[in-house]
């Protein structure tokens, strides 16, 4: 009888078919706070949230994906599932070669039991990206749920195929099997889930069953006796998978450094806090607000958090140096200075703290402190040529041509198209050499950087080193082509003058001097906090 | 190309049967709105809803209905309470129903839950045991019409929150036993507790968020006597936020064992130990939690032989992203989630299942599943529409394929069955005494459906009726054998399961387009049996012992 009633069903179906008009919503560009009439007080609640993700770009399209994706996590995460796949419909319309979104509005399907669409939405995720593990691992227990059991059973091995220790998929194969009656291979499979995360107690609950299947009651109950409360268990809701992804810290996190990077600073506070509020404890949100705050000239909120920081975590040396910095801002140098010290006494292994104590010891004057510092830097920073190169520079500024040259060409080893550092090594070759094979050197090397990556700087060095080698007419051509391009630049009268003073010494044979000041080992103070 | 599919589906139509069931509350003369008493302030007791229950009170042969009231919480003397109606139904597509509540006696006040019937004094006629938030209260049937409330009984001399219960014979003395299923603590000041919804806003708590409270059983003395023996059962030992309970004999030792639907916590079995004591044995016999280890939001619970193999099995509704469960039986008393493999999950997912049973709706021999639905958590559109009540769900139904699993029938069914309400009780009973089962279903806050079967080509069925002239009442919990040709079916006689509901009596077999007479084996819970041979079709027996 059921054959026939489904038949009957289809063949309605059938007929009336042609009088189905297809009806194709018509979209429009989503607003958030449109949407959710009944939410209102949500949105009310998270109002700074909204309008800082409302703020969807129009520029580019990945950006706007982007963004709407992120929207529709926030909604998924609350349980808002019909919203969120709205705004992930939008991501992919952007995007749609993105297969984050596709997985995500997959997910949407499944909490909403369309397992069909599910599947279909899945199966773009994977096609855009085959390497998702999560994805395939839907596709295989969403076929589980519909009843495809062979279909589960397939994709399940296929996952294994390439992850061999993917518990979820053993686990997943072996509830196939149970369902199927052939209790052996479940068997197998639970085991070796068993085998791969022993803490996944239900996982006993199934074996037990697994042995009962087979007449075994023995390891049936003690299995069962192992089985403890259940929980955790590896089948946490794909909700709230969700919700522990977007309403995380970490989610937060890299939306304040994009803010931060794109110079919002106002939404990359809103966001930092969010995150701290998220977590607490952790410490990197509170950083990330504490910058901010720098950014926004609240550097006493900023000073706030970090001694807070201190105060809880005494051997934290990032705090100590990010404290440092913002003294050091506030032209407080000396408090600045014991601070940046303090941040490698409470942890000689931090290379940050290495490195920023030794440039700050630069800065403000300490070049023998700072050449010290900056052998302790080295150890902790083995490959960071910057480090060898303000070696190199105070060198020079003290007038050890030797020395400052061995450590120019040490640098220059690391990353030897680096123009700051091709730039000092031909100025100090400069300053310290008459070697003519040096000299040309120096000069091949300016005259590839010239022709390259056109610069005022190089053309200058060119002139120079032209001029030390006796190519005086070469050097009053490069210099004309500089005060030519002065003029072009519109640079103010004093830098014309100051050129065309130069040019009348070339002519009359006078070589500049040559010579390292204190701002050439110099160094901008910066916020040293790397995300 | 059209004109030959509609001589096919002419010629299909024609020859195949289906059932169809139509709402024919409005016309049915029930006017019953259940009230759970909302406010804004989400009482957790609000939103569970209550139950119907399905007996026969005046022994004229067809069954009468009692819906249970809630009310007013803070409120609970508010002259709101529960309805009697009384079957008067002559034509089998006319159901037609008076209300005979004042008649009847029972002014049950206090915020009503479910109901459970049984003869508990052996006198012939039907009592009531009424679940509360609050106290329990035993109503006796005076057999004239009306009933008394059973005063000092000790099943009323505690407070609890307590949505089912069942009146079984626990220990074959020949009374009616009775099992109550206690919810959780949530009283005073549990009121102000506020939960929130995932979006935040204010909404129902779960039961987690509470203590749980363990059931109580009563042993029946006797001339409306009983014994609380709980802590002597064991019953102490496990509590659990019970919502539905059904009995049977699940290990086959003549017995009968209690099991209990636990909402958000791995389900009870209390395996009759004899001697008045209780084993909980849900883990061991694969009932207490579903194939992923996880225990389930469960509320309503029914068992019976599904698939004719000589075992019964059960079926329970649960929570929305939890689909309904189907624990199937190997024969030795073990069970095996077997949802996925059977079809009876997935379309489950989205809904939030209470009251539920089997029935053969369309008689083909085969226990069909039907899941009254309604949720417990408001639904986004619904909100964002204005609706004050913002928790509907249609019901459903699922057709027995005869080859274990299923197929969801719901949307073959009048449009009238598909109207989404907020479900919760629900019992099966024959209105019309044709043989076909009709559904009646309480909603919270609402009226209620009452789902009348309209077979469109009727196959045919037997319907018994046991009765043990010694205990004067239905014999519950006997098991009947049918045997019709090469076909076998065994049924138990029972009116517990589903949630907070009582159902009828009486048991049907559906014995398709098979007109051969039947014969009939009844296992009485004395040991003995009966064996009654050559029973005429289409109609119902009274087998009396």
């Amino acid at each position: 009888m059921l054959s026939k009633n489904n038949l009957t069903l289809l063949l309605i179906s059938l007929c009336f078919s042609s009088l189905v008009i297809a009806a194709t919503p018509d979209e429009q560009p989503l607003k958030p706070a449109k949407l959710i009439g009944a939410n209102q007080a949500m949105i009310a609640r998270h109002a700074d949230l909204f309008n800082i993700l409302s703020n969807i770009p129009e520029n580019s399209s990945e950006e706007k994906s982007a963004a709407y994706g992120r929207i529709g996590m926030f909604y998924h995460a609350h349980d808002l599932i019909q919203n969120a796949e709205d705004f992930y419909l939008q991501a992919i319309k952007n995007s749609p070669y993105n297969a984050k979104w596709y997985h995500l509005l997959a997910i949407t399907y499944v909490n909403q039991g369309k397992y069909e669409k599910a599947i279909r939405s899945v199966k773009s995720a994977i096609k855009n990206n085959d390497y998702y593990l999560p994805s395939k691992i839907i596709l295989a227990e969403t076929y589980l749920q519909i009843s495809e059991l062979e279909k589960a059973i397939e994709y399940f091995n296929l996952i294994l195929k390439d992850n061999p220790a993917e518990v979820k998929s053993h686990a997943g194969l072996g509830l196939t099997y149970l369902q199927l009656g052939e209790n052996e291979k479940a068997l197998k499979s639970l085991l070796k889930a068993l085998s791969i995360q022993p803490s996944a107690n239900q996982l006993h609950f199934q074996i037990s069953q697994a042995y009962a299947g087979l007449g075994d009651e023995k390891n049936a109950e003690l299995h069962l006796s192992l089985k403890g409360d259940l929980v955790p268990t590896i089948y946490d809701t794909i909700l709230q998978d969700m919700r522990k992804e977007t309403l995380s810290s970490s989610f937060y996190i890299n939306l304040a450094l994009d803010a931060f990077r794109a110079k919002d600073y106002k939404a990359s506070e809103t966001l930092a806090a969010r995150a701290v509020s998220y977590d607490p404890k952790s410490v990197y949100p509170k950083f990330m607000l504490a910058n901010a705050y720098v950014k926004l000239n609240k550097s006493t909120q900023a000073l706030k958090i970090i001694d807070k920081l201190i105060s809880n975590n005494p051997n934290l040396s990032r705090a100590y140096y990010a404290k440092a910095s913002i003294l050091e801002a506030q032209n407080l140098k000396p408090k600045a200075l014991t601070l940046y010290k303090k941040a490698v006494t409470v942890n000689p292994q931090d290379k940050e703290a290495a490195r920023f104590y030794s440039l700050a010891l630069m800065r403000n004057g300490y070049y023998q402190l700072a050449l010290n510092s900056l052998q302790n830097a080295k150890k902790l920073n083995p490959d960071n040529a910057y480090l060898i190169y303000r070696e190199a520079s105070i060198l020079a500024y003290q007038k050890q041509c030797k020395n400052s040259l061995v450590k120019i060409e040490e640098a220059l080893n690391y990353l030897p198209s680096n123009l700051v550092f091709n730039s000092a090594y031909i100025r100090m070759v400069l300053a310290c050499s008459t070697d003519t094979k040096l000299l040309t050197k120096i000069r091949d090397i300016a005259k590839d950087i010239y022709y390259s990556v056109p610069s005022q700087n190089f053309t200058k060095l060119l002139a120079m080193t032209e001029m030390k080698l006796g190519n005086k007419n070469d050097a009053i051509d490069y210099q004309t082509q500089l005060i030519f391009q002065a003029y072009v630049d519109k640079a103010s009268k004093q830098e014309i003058s100051a050129l065309q003073k130069q040019l009348v010494n070339y002519r009359n044979n006078v070589m500049p001097i040559i010579t390292f000041t204190k701002e050439d080992s110099d160094l901008n103070p910066e916020l040293p906090w790397k995300f | 190309m059209h004109l030959i599919f509609f001589l096919i589906i002419s010629f299909l139509i024609t020859n195949i049967s289906f059932a169809e069931f139509v709402d024919k509350v409005n016309q049915s003369g029930i006017n019953f709105k259940h009230i759970n008493g909302m406010q804004g302030d989400y009482y957790f007791p609000e939103i569970m809803g209550s139950g119907v229950a399905v007996f026969d009170f005046d022994n004229d042969g067809d069954l009468d209905l009692y819906f249970v009231q809630s009310g007013h919480l803070n409120n609970p003397n508010d002259a709101i309470t529960d309805q009697l109606y009384r079957n008067d139904t002559t034509k089998s597509d006319n159901p037609k129903f008076t209300n005979v509540s004042k008649k009847s006696g029972i002014s049950s006040i206090g915020y009503g839950m479910g109901a459970s019937t049984g003869d508990i004094n052996n006198d012939g006629f039907v009592d009531l045991l009424i679940n509360n938030y609050g106290q329990n209260a035993i109503y006796i049937n005076k057999g004239n019409g009306t009933f008394s409330l059973l005063d000092n009984s000790l099943i009323n001399q505690y407070k609890s929150w307590s949505v089912s219960s069942s009146l079984a014979d626990y220990n074959n003395d020949g009374l009616l036993d009775v099992y109550i299923v206690n919810y959780v603590d949530y009283f005073a000041n549990d009121k102000v507790k506020t939960c929130l919804s995932v979006d935040e806003s204010k909404d129902y708590c779960s039961p987690q968020a509470f203590s749980y409270q363990h059931d109580r059983l009563f042993k029946n003395l006797g001339a409306n006597k009983f014994e609380e023996i709980t802590s002597i059962a064991g019953l102490k030992s496990k509590a659990g936020p019970g919502l539905g309970v059904v009995t049977t004999d699940v290990n086959k030792d003549g017995l009968l064992d209690y099991y209990i639907a636990n909402d958000g916590e791995p389900n009870h079995l209390w395996l009759n130990q004899g001697n008045d004591s209780f084993k909980e044995n849900g883990f061991m016999s694969g009932l207490s939690v579903n194939m992923n280890g996880k225990p389930e939001a469960s509320m309503g619970v029914d068992v019976s032989d599904y698939d004719n193999d000589g075992d019964e099995d059960f079926f329970m509704t649960h929570l929305n992203r939890q689909t309904n469960t189907l624990y199937v039986n190997n024969g030795k008393g073990r069970f095996t989630d077997l949802s996925i493999k059977m079809k009876i999950g997935s379309s489950s997912y989205s809904y939030t299942g209470f009251g539920t049973m089997w029935l053969d709706y369309d008689l083909d021999g085969y226990l069909d599943l039907f899941s009254a639905n309604g949720e417990v958590i408001k639904n986004q559109k619904q909100q964002i529409a204005g609706d004050a009540f913002p928790f509907k769900q249609p019901n459903q139904l699922w057709k027995n394929l005869g080859n274990g699993s299923f197929s969801e029938s719901s949307k073959q069914q009048d449009s009238s069955f598909l109207q989404p309400k907020v479900s919760r009780g629900a019992a099966r009973v024959d209105i019309d005494n044709d043989g076909d089962l009709d559904i009646i279903v309480s909603n919270n806050n609402g009226t209620p459906h009452l789902y009348i079967n309209k077979l469109s080509q009727p196959n045919n069925w037997i319907g018994i009726d046991l009765y043990n002239k010694k205990t004067k009442r239905t014999e519950t919990d006997a098991l009947i054998e049918l045997t019709q040709e090469d076909v076998k079916m065994f049924r138990r006689v029972k009116t517990d399961g589903g949630y907070a509901s009582s159902n009828d009596h009486r048991v049907v077999f559906g014995l398709n387009s098979n007109k051969s007479k039947a014969n009939v084996k009844v296992n009485w819970r004395d040991g003995s049996s009966s064996i009654h041979k050559n029973l005429d079709l289409n109609k119902y027996h009274v087998i009396k012992k």
